[in-house]
């Protein structure tokens, strides 16, 4: 019985071999393109000197009212020439960008552009209700055989949490996050209690609101999302890529005005732990901090924080990653 | 062990609810051993009573109970919010299984009262016929002197058993993950918004339905049967190519059939069955049919799905015709109606309420040829192509018995087509077994 199984087993394992390759050579890509996407444009834009990592700040949000909507890679392409090609896809974040970047290999591109998303530490973003599909697609990004990651996907072998139950994980955060502040504005939750611009039904005070919910919290060794860009780091040092985050542009002008010195300072605390965590240039990595770059006007999304840029936006954050790109190959050679 | 590993699967889900599996055990166990000793009819009737109060109550209590509320509250001038406060303390998880093992549990009962069976003395080998894993929470519904003498004897196991158990285990998850899982989103598409698609998509939204139920069930049915085979334990049937079936008596035939068959054997044959009169025959047969409609849930949809066979059933048999089906062209007139009828039925299975239903079906009926199409990947079509020849070639023999006709090598090539459907086109979202739900 023993030798009967164990042959079978041979024969399974066998099966196994020649139809991940088959998979692999016919079926995968066209797969990748409908259900991991920000693998495929990876795949797909070796070409490139540099990779750039994104969510949708780095494309055009409004089609109607941008004058231009070309995205930031193109625009990259108007101010220097060092060729630069998006991974960039809506909601993803590092922790989707960090097995990405473990599936380069040495000498594949020269580095890798990641935008350092100051909002994607936030604890709404972290119970985002897109995390679950984003940890479907990811499964497909592991280093592992893509029938693997194939079944995985199929047997829905990732993490995953009802929208119920994620609502009720960052209202935890909201809860028990500490902010440097004296009460009330010593947790996200009790800060947003504090009247500011009226009752809950006042537009000014839910958008107040919202502000302190995506800028409002302290950055240390163990946040959340802060293992995934040390991989992406750890990764892009195994790979001798040049590896440079893009702190992107926060919508300061407007924190400002809403919650006045408080949210920036909290902010500045932040922005400047994430500059000595991560700008290293002697390990080839570095930060460029956009954070403060853009006004008020340059931002699409008028009843929420995000980093939509209108064109103008999108052109000066373009024009400034494609200095630092050449700052770093003028370092390089 | 094996009643160890039952426990350690049922719990593992909800550790809470193998409260309810126990209580049923135990008070199965205990009553079944009272029926046996008692020598006075009446009070082995008020025992069988008890074990149905027992076991029905339960199920009724997690199952219908809210359903039950939501009706009562809708003659009441309360306001949407106070229904709400009201319906949120019956708003709880319907226990996985529940309807599967308290008819098991409760046929043994039947059994020992009508001496069919004789009681089990030891509560441990009857926790494990109750629970036994592959089968507790969609089914078979096991009979009692079918499942135990298979359970209690020493269990070996050997590669024979392993060979034909992981063969069907692997063809219950070639037909649930790849054909069931992919037809899910289609379907899905139709029910969410039937209004958008043509009829020829509607149309194949419901019939969709009926290929992704069937693959559901029927896939877990064999991945059941072949886990338990592999432990050298041999589960009933539960289907045998039910859409070939040329009348609805047939369909029920080989459909569902530990349900079925459940239904006959502990309701219709004690109700009477067909030895009665016309009149109490149509009652038997619609007591049989609205409440194995109402088993699969606590909705008016599940009712109207059953009224619909069972009407289909009695007019076949007042039908001028008498459905004879001796010739061909009957033959396939047969399995033209019963398909149709079986397949529209589906979508008040499908759908969340009657006019859910009806939103759908006059989709179909509407013959709009403006609307979205629904897109059938090539992919999708070859997988259903090859079901469908597995179907049609293995319709006269059980599943295991047609892999056994190809010699070893052959066998080995069907054995890399299943795992590569399985590995690399299974369905992507998320959908768990149908019959899970019931």
């Amino acid at each position: 019985m023993i030798k009967n199984i164990g042959l079978r087993i041979v024969g399974i394992a066998l099966i196994f071999l020649a139809a991940n390759w088959i998979y692999k050579t016919y079926f995968f890509e066209d797969f990748l393109q409908d259900h991991g996407t920000l693998l495929y444009y990876q795949q797909n834009a070796l070409d490139a000197d540099y990779l750039y990592y994104s969510a949708s700040s780095e494309f055009s949000y409004d089609p109607e009212n941008d004058t231009n909507q070309e995205r930031i890679t193109k625009l990259i392409g108007n101010h220097t020439d060092i060729p630069v090609k998006h991974v960039a896809e809506a909601a993803h974040h590092a922790g989707i960008f960090a097995p990405c970047v473990q599936q380069l290999n040495e000498g594949d591109v020269k580095g890798i552009v990641v935008v350092l998303n100051y909002r994607s530490f936030s604890p709404e973003w972290l119970e985002s209700n897109n995390e679950n599909s984003l940890l479907q697609s990811r499964t497909l990004y592991e280093n592992r055989p893509v029938l693997i990651n194939r079944l995985f996907m199929s047997l829905n072998a990732y993490e995953q949490h009802s929208n119920e139950e994620r609502e009720k994980r960052f209202l935890e955060m909201f809860n028990s996050w500490p902010l440097p502040l004296d009460p009330p504005k010593n947790t996200i939750a009790s800060w947003c209690a504090v009247e500011k611009y009226g009752d809950w039904t006042n537009p000014k005070r839910q958008l107040a609101d919202h502000f302190i919910k995506n800028y409002g919290f302290v950055l240390h060794d163990q946040s959340p999302r802060m293992s995934d860009f040390d991989l992406i780091a750890q990764y892009a040092k195994e790979r001798k890529l040049s590896l440079l985050y893009v702190l992107i542009p926060e919508n300061i002008e407007l924190a400002k005005e809403l919650l006045g010195n408080d949210i920036i300072q909290i902010m500045n605390q932040n922005r400047k732990f994430l500059m000595d965590r991560y700008d290293r240039p002697n390990d080839n990595q570095y930060v460029l901090d956009l954070m403060d770059l853009l006004k008020d006007e340059n931002f699409i999304d008028r009843k929420y924080p995000t980093e939509h840029y209108n064109f103008e936006g999108r052109n000066q954050v373009a024009q400034q990653v494609a200095g630092y790109l050449e700052k770093i190959e003028s370092q390089e050679k | 062990m094996l009643l160890g590993a039952s426990y350690f699967f049922y719990g593992s889900w909800k550790v809470e609810f193998l409260l309810l599996l126990l209580i049923s055990t135990v008070s199965d166990f205990f009553i079944a051993r009272s029926i046996e000793r008692s020598q006075e009819r009446k009070r082995k009737k008020w025992l069988l009573a008890m074990s149905l109060f027992i076991n029905l109550g339960i199920l009724f209590f997690f199952k219908y109970s809210s359903f039950l509320a939501t009706e009562i509250l809708s003659f009441t001038s309360l306001t949407d919010y106070q229904k709400g406060e009201v319906l949120k303390f019956f708003a709880f998880d319907l226990p996985v299984g529940i309807s599967f093992y308290t008819f098991q549990t409760l046929g043994y009962t039947i059994d020992v009262y009508y001496g069919r069976s004789r009681a089990q003395q030891n509560i441990g080998k009857f926790a494990l016929y109750v629970s036994y894993f592959p089968q507790l929470v969609a089914g078979p519904i096991e009979r009692y002197g079918h499942l135990s003498p298979q359970l209690f004897k020493r269990i070996s196991i050997n590669y024979e058993n392993l060979s034909k158990g992981f063969r069907l285990v692997l063809y219950g998850f070639f037909i649930k993950m790849v054909i069931a899982d992919n037809l899910a989103p289609l379907v899905d598409q139709v029910f969410g918004n039937p209004g958008e698609f043509d009829s020829a998509s509607a149309g194949l939204g419901v019939l969709g339905f009926g290929w992704q139920i069937y693959a559901d069930f029927y896939g877990y049915s064999l991945i059941a049967i072949g886990t338990a085979k592999a432990m050298g334990v041999n589960l009933m049937d539960n289907f045998k190519t039910p859409y070939f079936a040329k009348s609805i008596s047939e369909f029920w035939q080989r459909w569902h059939i530990s349900l079925s068959t459940w239904f006959r054997d502990y309701l219709y044959i004690p109700l009477g069955g067909n030895r009665v009169s016309s009149g109490f025959w149509i009652r038997n047969i619609l007591a049989v049919f609205l409440l194995s409609g109402l088993w699969h849930g606590a909705n008016w949809t599940f009712v109207i799905w059953g009224a619909i066979h069972a009407l289909m059933y009695i007019a076949e048999k007042y039908f001028p015709l008498k459905w004879k089906r001796d010739k061909l062209h009957q033959k396939i007139l047969g399995f033209i109606i019963t398909y149709l009828t079986v397949n529209l039925a589906w979508a008040f299975f499908r759908a969340s309420n009657f006019d859910h239903a009806m939103d759908v079906l006059s989709q179909v009926f509407l013959f709009r040829t403006d609307g979205t199409s629904l897109e059938i990947t090539n992919q999708l079509f070859l997988f259903l192509s090859l079901f469908l020849v597995i179907e049609i070639t293995s319709r006269k023999v059980r599943i295991d018995d047609w892999f056994n006709r190809f010699p070893t090598a052959l066998r080995w090539v069907w054995y890399a087509v299943f795992m590569f459907c399985i590995w690399g086109f299974a369905g992507t979202t998320n959908h768990p077994f149908i019959y899970f739900q019931f």
